[in-house]
């Protein structure tokens, strides 16, 4: 299923779009740790409306797809949708060059550490990014004791440009070291209010071993 | 006592929080976010390739082949004793570190990993009744337990983040309970000798195999002519590991895997052979007797003219384990990956051409 979080119009229609190619309900079932990738639904374009967070509104020209075999249970919906809440609010700190602390609500430990860096990188008014990237194929490799959980997510950066904000000038990949496909790993742990947060990052880049499974 | 533990250090810590506006903690560098999966989660100090762990595996072993986000299949947590009742608090505590007592290690750890537990910002507020909890167990006759994880991907610490909430170590990160065997029915995931022939069975390294035929792999067979089959070991052909962890004031738990004498099979891709599968640990060397036919080999009774037979030679092992308190089992796959390693070579064969 492919979709775009922040979106409930585009999620029905991805989960609507995915009965009707995924043929039947088996195709969307959830394989923890497996290797199924349900046939991937294509997400529509951002309209005028685009993706949000909260009451943060991506640009048109930004997009974050997202597309992940669908969670079998309420927690790991729960855990899914905290991994892309912690996406989402990673960009929107990137876009407002740091104005934008939604990301401290949905990540902790270095993970939070990583967006701040991210967002300094993007300090200045005339940078900013510009173009798509996805995160493939998220599976939850395992929950335990309830609490705590282990998020695999194939990131695909290479349409995803830094840009100049008053050109439009591409000026280089958008993330650093041309970290354009790799691996991203998250723990997450629950809250209180039974919603999920990313409490560590790690980002094994595609051509390393551990992130083979992304190549 | 726990009980009273946890509920004064969540009074206190509530108090803490309120009185601690900012973050005071800042204690120890959070790993880079591209940190490889070999360094210690949180920068302490490795302990092989687990975080927090003092258990070791020795033997035949594959570090390797925990470096994978996926490599582990059981929970890659658990929970160790690492300090005796007598080392509760030391006078003069806290000094965080490590090694020494359970107070300082308390001091070390949530430096190392303030994010896994609710105490950011409310440290200050908790180091008189911190040091109190330990001061109360001093000379007791139980354990402190801390958790540990496999540090290859984050599912380890994703493991131990859940485990240390669910055992409510979010305001302590040290647990006192009695001594305990452990066991799948015991709360806490305490490490025991299951875990540790996990972990040994994870980290055992099955030998890589080579395979040798008569005629020679590179030759053209001859349809009707036996090829023999034997194999060659990079490595001990039963590989043994052994996980242990000290426990403390003296002596350990440990578990020993081991492995049967190899099977060898061999297998072929085409209907028009002649298999033999007594090949025993290691095939059968050619005999010098061109009539006989070979324990292990295959006669291939059909030229090869749609390019060559591909020939695959399989060694399998069976896996047990047994820990040092007695218990032992086996590994069932699933979720346990087949113990085996296969090679292949390819085989030309010809159509005998008869001269009269």
């Amino acid at each position: 299923m492919r979709f775009r979080r922040g979106s409930a119009a585009l999620l029905a229609a991805g989960i609507l779009a995915c009965a009707v190619a995924c043929g039947s309900g088996d195709a969307a079932a959830f394989h923890p740790g497996g290797s199924l990738s349900p046939v991937p639904v294509q997400a529509p374009l951002p309209g005028a409306g685009g993706q949000h967070l909260g009451s943060f509104r991506f640009p048109s020209d930004v997009s974050i797809d997202f597309t992940a075999p669908a969670p079998a249970s309420a927690v790991q919906r729960a855990v899914v949708a905290g991994y892309q809440d912690y996406v989402l609010s990673l960009w929107a700190a990137v876009l407002t060059h740091g104005k934008n602390t939604t990301y401290l609500r949905h990540a902790g430990g270095n993970a939070a550490g990583y967006v701040r860096r991210e967002a300094a990188r993007y300090a200045s008014a005339e940078l900013t990014v510009k173009g798509t990237i996805s995160y493939n194929d998220t599976r939850i490799s395992g929950v335990y004791f309830g609490t705590g959980a282990d998020v695999l997510s194939c990131v695909d950066a290479s349409a995803f440009h830094q840009v100049n904000a008053q050109t439009g000038a591409t000026q280089g990949p958008a993330l650093p070291a041309r970290l354009t496909r790799y691996l991203e790993n998250v723990a997450e742990g629950r809250n209180s209010d039974g919603t999920w947060s990313v409490t560590r990052l790690a980002i094994y880049p595609a051509t390393s071993t551990q992130g083979a499974m992304c190549r | 006592m726990r009980t009273r533990l946890l509920t004064s250090m969540a009074l206190l810590a509530a108090f803490a929080a309120l009185s601690q506006g900012a973050p005071a903690l800042a204690l120890g560098a959070a790993p880079a976010a591209r940190q490889g999966a070999a360094r210690p989660a949180g920068g302490g100090p490795v302990y092989s390739h687990f975080a927090y762990s003092r258990v070791s595996v020795t033997g035949d072993t594959n570090p390797g082949a925990l470096a994978s986000p996926t490599a582990y299949t059981p929970a890659p947590c658990w929970v160790e004793p690492r300090f005796t009742g007598a080392d509760s608090y030391h006078k003069g505590d806290p000094q965080p570190s490590a090694t020494g007592d359970a107070d300082s290690y308390w001091w070390w750890f949530v430096g190392q990993e303030p994010a896994l537990a609710g105490v950011l910002g409310r440290l200050q507020g908790l180091k008189q009744a911190v040091n109190k909890v330990f001061q109360a167990r001093q000379g007791g006759s139980g354990w402190w337990w801390v958790p540990g994880w496999i540090n290859g991907g984050l599912n380890g610490y994703s493991c131990a983040w859940g485990l240390v909430h669910m055992l409510n170590f979010s305001a302590q990160y040290l647990e006192y309970l009695p001594p305990q065997t452990g066991g799948p029915a015991t709360p806490g995931h305490p490490i025991d000798g299951r875990i540790l022939a996990a972990l040994a069975r994870a980290e055992l390294a099955l030998p890589a195999i080579k395979v040798f035929t008569n005629p020679a792999v590179g030759k053209p067979s001859d349809v009707n002519l036996p090829l023999w089959v034997w194999v060659g070991y990079a490595g001990p052909q039963r590989p043994t590991d052994t996980a242990s962890v000290p426990l403390p004031g003296g002596g350990g738990l440990s578990a020993t895997v081991t492995t049967s004498p190899p099977q060898v099979s061999v297998s072929v891709n085409t209907a028009a052979a002649r298999v033999y599968n007594n090949c025993g640990a290691t095939g059968s060397r050619y005999n010098g007797d061109p009539t006989a036919i070979p324990p292990c080999g295959v006669t291939f009774l059909a030229p090869s003219t749609n390019g060559p037979y591909k020939l695959t030679v399989t060694a399998r092992w069976t896996v047990r384990w047994t820990d040092s308190t007695g218990e032992g089992g086996t590994f069932p796959a699933p979720p346990w990956p087949v113990p085996a390693q296969a090679a292949s070579a390819t085989v030309t064969v010809r159509e005998i051409q008869a001269v009269n």
